[in-house]
Parts: structure tokens; C-alpha cells; sequence
């Protein structure tokens, strides 16, 4: 009789203490952070000036570890003071993943996630990370409405292995990921579904090594475009020509860090597999930032980027048979110089100065469309 | 009384100082008897979370900028505002926790001892048999 009244008491109690531990150690963690910023930029040429703040990005992460070897993961972002009411930014769910982690050496994420490629793409979005207000271009979503990010870059991917395993006395980086090709349904009629409309994958790997204070990778994605069937048309091709074009991403990025000073730099190059010669869509981005750790919380900067792009032009705007096509290649080169200051393990203060230079070989081009940008921010972590 | 605790203790940071002698310390329960500078920075840096026998790992670190703290850091091999900024980059990948910090070394022993699977350091002179030390930093 007694074993039959303590018994489930015993049971309730362990019960509600494993209950108990599980939601000390399986808390919801609600965690995130915002970069405001202040802007002076325009063409010193013209004299012509603008200046704005602006809340350049907010993300707010919701986390839950569970089971001890599994988390889950979502990362929403509003970009440009997003206001829906006033038709201005963006909101958008940027992750939300569930990870398997084995040890160090095997972890697995399922869903909608960030693919590893070169040392920035992780990192682009945590401001907190990164000593810019004006990220290099290609890294750069609040100018999401300017550049095609994806054309440089994978945005997506939906299943990721990755790992380090112990090289010696360096360590070996891996991730391999799968993903969408990015020919999504943009289709308003449709709904903006936002499903792959073809039967390929976006495939991507880096494969990198640490050792002390050096960090290297290369990086290589492989999917196929649709993007550019409507060329297809106007350069009197038939519509197979341009569809699924081949593309491939290459990337090469290293860090390397010698007492006060840090160096940070990659390359990108896109390749396609065009089947015409009267377009070329290749592009190439590299940048190069060298750091200096003045004092524990303030670091000072230097920073180079540059993005080569081919632009096909019809010969004469309006004609009818415009074969060939004119190829213009444009450079965008930005020089900067920067510092961040940490107040604190939750708050920097950012400067940056940043002068943007374009260039094209059309004869039609004519020089002048510098662009300088004096900004002042601060990134608080919350 | 707490005068006098507060003085000992103060003295022994002292001269642990003085002496430059860290030991690094964790739970009865953690399952390994000693660790290499690589493991313990692993461990530091959230790429290492389980001991074995996946007993989670539960991390500690000093508020203070004492010289047992950059004793430590020293002999990682980072300094605490690296250390910082790879905490950052785990919290903010979903990767990982940064250390729990702990205000000075009376409220690392009793954390470490309370707490199975944890891991922190602490000036030589104030380890006790009820610690398991795995490292001991000179």
C-alpha cells in the first residue's frame, strides 16, 4: 500500500526535477543586435550632398540547445529603418535551422541557412563582427536594391556539413551544403513562392586550414542560371541558348594576424559557361583590409574592394536586330579608411570614410562618378 | 571575520601573482585527468562542448583583468579581446555560449565545485583536494 502511494510520487518528483533541468539547460534564448548609422555622402565633383541616419540593420535570434547535442536556430533581419507602413527596408527570415552536433569534427544543419564561403560570408550580417558601417560591396545587404548579392555569393542553402578536424598542429576547416538554384518563383501572379523552378542545386563547399595565427580557405559553389533568358531574346538566340547557364563561384580567402595588426582579404571570381560569345557575364571581387589594434578597444583600419563586371549593351538602343552586342567592362574600386572603438563587451562606435570610384571602357563613358561617404555608427549587441 | 577571510585571500592572490602560478581546475566529475594547451584553448573557444562521456562542458572566466587572467590568456596564446571576439562570433552564429563570468575566485571554486562538468582557473595557492586540476600554469 505504501509502495503504491510513494511510488508515483517518486516518480512525479524525478519527473518534474528532469523536467526542471531540462528547461534550466534548455532555455529559450532571445538575443540579437542593431547598427544605427549616420551618413554625409556625395559626388565632390558636384558639390551635390545628402545626409541621413539610418537604422542600417537590426537581427533578433531566438536559440534553443536541447538534448545536448542538438540547437535550433532563427535569425530575422530588418534592413533601412524597415517600416512596412512606409513601403521603406526589408524584413526578412534570414535562418531558421536545427543543428546536430556529433563533436567538433561533425555537425549538421537542417533548413534555411547561411552557407559557408569564404571567411565573410558567415560574419557579413553581424555587424557587431565586422569594423565597417560600409561593408565591402558584395557583402553589403542594405545595398541589396543596388547589387544582385547572389550574383557574387551564396545567400541560401538548406543542408550543411561541416567540422574541423586536427591537422598536425593546424586544423582543418570543412563545410559542404546544398541548396536552391537561384531561380526562384519571383512571380507576383504565383505568389512569390519562392520555390526552385528548375531541377538543379546550388552545390558549395570551403575546404580551409588554421594554423596559429593564419586562417585560409578556398571556397566553391556550382549551380545553374536562368537569369538571363530575357538577353537571349534581344540577341536573337532562341530561348535554350541562356537557360540554365552553368555558373560556377571561386573564392579564396586568408587572415592573418602578426602582434597589433590583422590582415583580412579574399577573392571571388564567377565564372559561366556561356553559350554564346555575344554576352560574357563573368565578374570578379576582391578586398583587402589591414587592421591595427592601437590600444585593447580601438583598432584603426584600411581597406580596399573592387568588382569587375561585364555589361552587354545593344549596339544602338531600340534597333531591332541588335546583334552584336557591346561589351563594357565596369570596375567599381573603393579605397576606406576606418576605426571602431569598443565602449564595452556590448557597444562599438564606428567611423569610416569611404571613396568609391567607377570606370568603364565604353567610349561612351565619361569620367566623374566618384561617390564619397562619411559615416559615423554604433553597434549594440542585446 | 570576513575582514580576515577577505585579507588571506587578498594575500594569497598576492603572491600567486607574484609567483605566477595558475592552475587550471574543473569538477570531480569531469572525466580527464589533464589537458595540452590546444585542448584547453578548444575548450575556451566553444569548439570543444562535451567531455567525454558527453558530460556538457560549463566554462568559467574571471571578470577581473587580473594577472591570473592574463596569465591564462597569455598561455592560450590570445589575447582577452581576441578571446572576445571569437565568443562573439560563436553567440552570434548560434555556435555557442560564451563563458559564464564570475566575479573574483571565491565565486570560481564555489561554481566549479556546485557545478558538474565545469571548468575554470584560478591562482595555485587557493586549490583544494575537492578540485580536479588539470593543467598547472608556471
Amino acid at each position: 500500500m505504501t509502495f503504491r502511494i510513494f511510488f508515483p510520487i517518486i516518480i512525479l518528483i524525478a519527473f518534474s526535477i528532469s523536467i526542471s533541468a531540462q528547461s534550466n539547460n534548455e532555455t529559450l534564448k532571445i538575443f540579437g543586435y542593431f547598427q544605427n548609422q549616420f551618413e554625409d555622402s556625395g559626388n565632390p565633383r558636384t558639390d551635390e550632398r545628402r545626409n541621413s541616419f539610418l537604422l542600417q540593420q537590426l537581427n533578433l535570434f531566438l536559440q534553443r540547445d536541447f538534448q545536448l547535442k542538438w540547437s535550433a536556430f532563427v535569425n530575422f533581419e530588418l534592413v533601412n529603418s524597415f517600416s512596412s507602413a512606409d513601403r521603406y527596408g526589408a524584413f526578412k527570415l534570414e535562418e531558421a535551422w536545427i543543428k546536430y552536433r556529433y563533436d567538433k569534427r561533425l555537425q549538421v544543419r537542417l533548413g534555411l541557412q547561411i552557407p559557408t564561403f569564404n571567411h565573410l560570408n558567415l560574419l557579413k550580417n553581424r555587424t557587431p563582427l565586422l569594423p565597417y558601417v560600409t561593408r565591402p560591396l558584395v557583402y553589403e545587404e542594405s545595398l541589396e536594391d543596388i547589387i544582385v548579392i547572389e550574383e557574387y555569393i551564396p545567400s541560401i542553402a538548406f543542408a550543411q556539413t561541416y567540422g574541423v578536424l586536427p591537422l598536425g598542429s593546424a586544423k582543418f576547416d570543412y563545410a559542404v551544403y546544398l541548396g536552391n538554384s537561384p531561380n526562384l518563383s519571383t512571380l507576383d501572379d504565383r505568389g512569390r513562392s519562392g520555390a526552385d523552378t528548375t531541377r538543379t542545386f546550388l552545390v558549395g563547399s570551403r575546404f580551409g586550414v588554421r594554423y596559429q595565427d593564419l586562417k585560409t580557405g578556398i571556397s566553391l559553389t556550382h549551380d545553374k542560371v536562368n537569369r538571363f533568358m530575357e538577353l537571349a531574346l534581344q540577341v536573337g538566340d532562341t530561348l535554350p541558348a541562356l537557360e540554365e547557364m552553368q555558373r560556377i563561384r571561386l573564392g579564396f580567402d586568408l587572415e592573418y594576424r602578426l602582434g597589433a595588426f590583422v590582415f583580412n582579404g579574399e577573392y571571388i571570381g564567377v565564372f559561366y559557361d556561356e553559350p554564346t560569345e555575344l554576352a560574357r557575364f563573368d565578374k570578379s571581387f576582391f578586398y583587402g583590409t589591414l587592421g591595427w589594434q592601437l590600444t585593447e578597444p580601438l583598432m584603426v583600419y584600411g581597406s580596399i574592394w573592387q568588382t569587375r563586371t561585364y555589361e552587354n549593351r545593344q549596339a544602338a538602343p531600340g534597333d531591332v536586330n541588335p546583334r552584336p552586342l557591346s561589351q563594357f567592362q565596369t570596375t567599381v574600386q573603393s579605397t576606406s579608411v576606418g576605426l571602431v572603438y569598443q565602449m564595452n563587451d556590448r557597444v562599438r562606435l564606428k567611423g569610416q570614410f569611404v571613396n568609391l570610384d567607377q570606370s568603364n571602357d565604353s567610349p561612351r563613358f565619361t569620367a566623374g562618378t566618384d561617390f564619397q561617404i562619411y559615416s559615423a555608427a554604433i553597434s549594440v549587441t542585446f | 571575520m570576513r575582514l580576515i577571510q577577505s585579507l588571506i585571500i587578498g594575500s594569497v592572490l598576492f603572491l600567486s601573482a607574484a609567483y605566477g602560478q595558475v592552475a587550471v581546475v574543473a569538477h570531480k566529475s569531469v572525466p580527464v585527468k589533464q589537458l595540452s594547451k590546444s585542448e584547453l584553448f578548444d575548450i575556451y573557444a566553444g569548439e570543444t562542448q562535451l567531455w567525454e562521456g558527453d558530460l556538457p562542458i560549463q566554462v568559467y572566466d574571471l571578470k577581473s583583468q587580473e594577472d591570473t587572467k592574463k596569465m591564462f590568456y597569455r598561455f592560450i596564446g590570445k589575447s582577452i579581446s581576441r578571446m572576445k571576439s571569437i565568443w562573439m562570433v560563436n553567440m552570434l552564429s548560434g555556435e555557442g555560449d560564451p563563458p559564464k563570468t564570475v566575479v573574483n575566485e571565491e565565486e570560481m571554486i564555489k561554481l566549479i565545485l556546485e557545478t558538474p562538468g565545469a571548468i575554470g582557473y584560478l591562482p595555485k595557492a587557493l586549490v583544494h583536494d575537492s578540485l580536479n586540476v588539470l593543467l598547472l600554469i608556471e
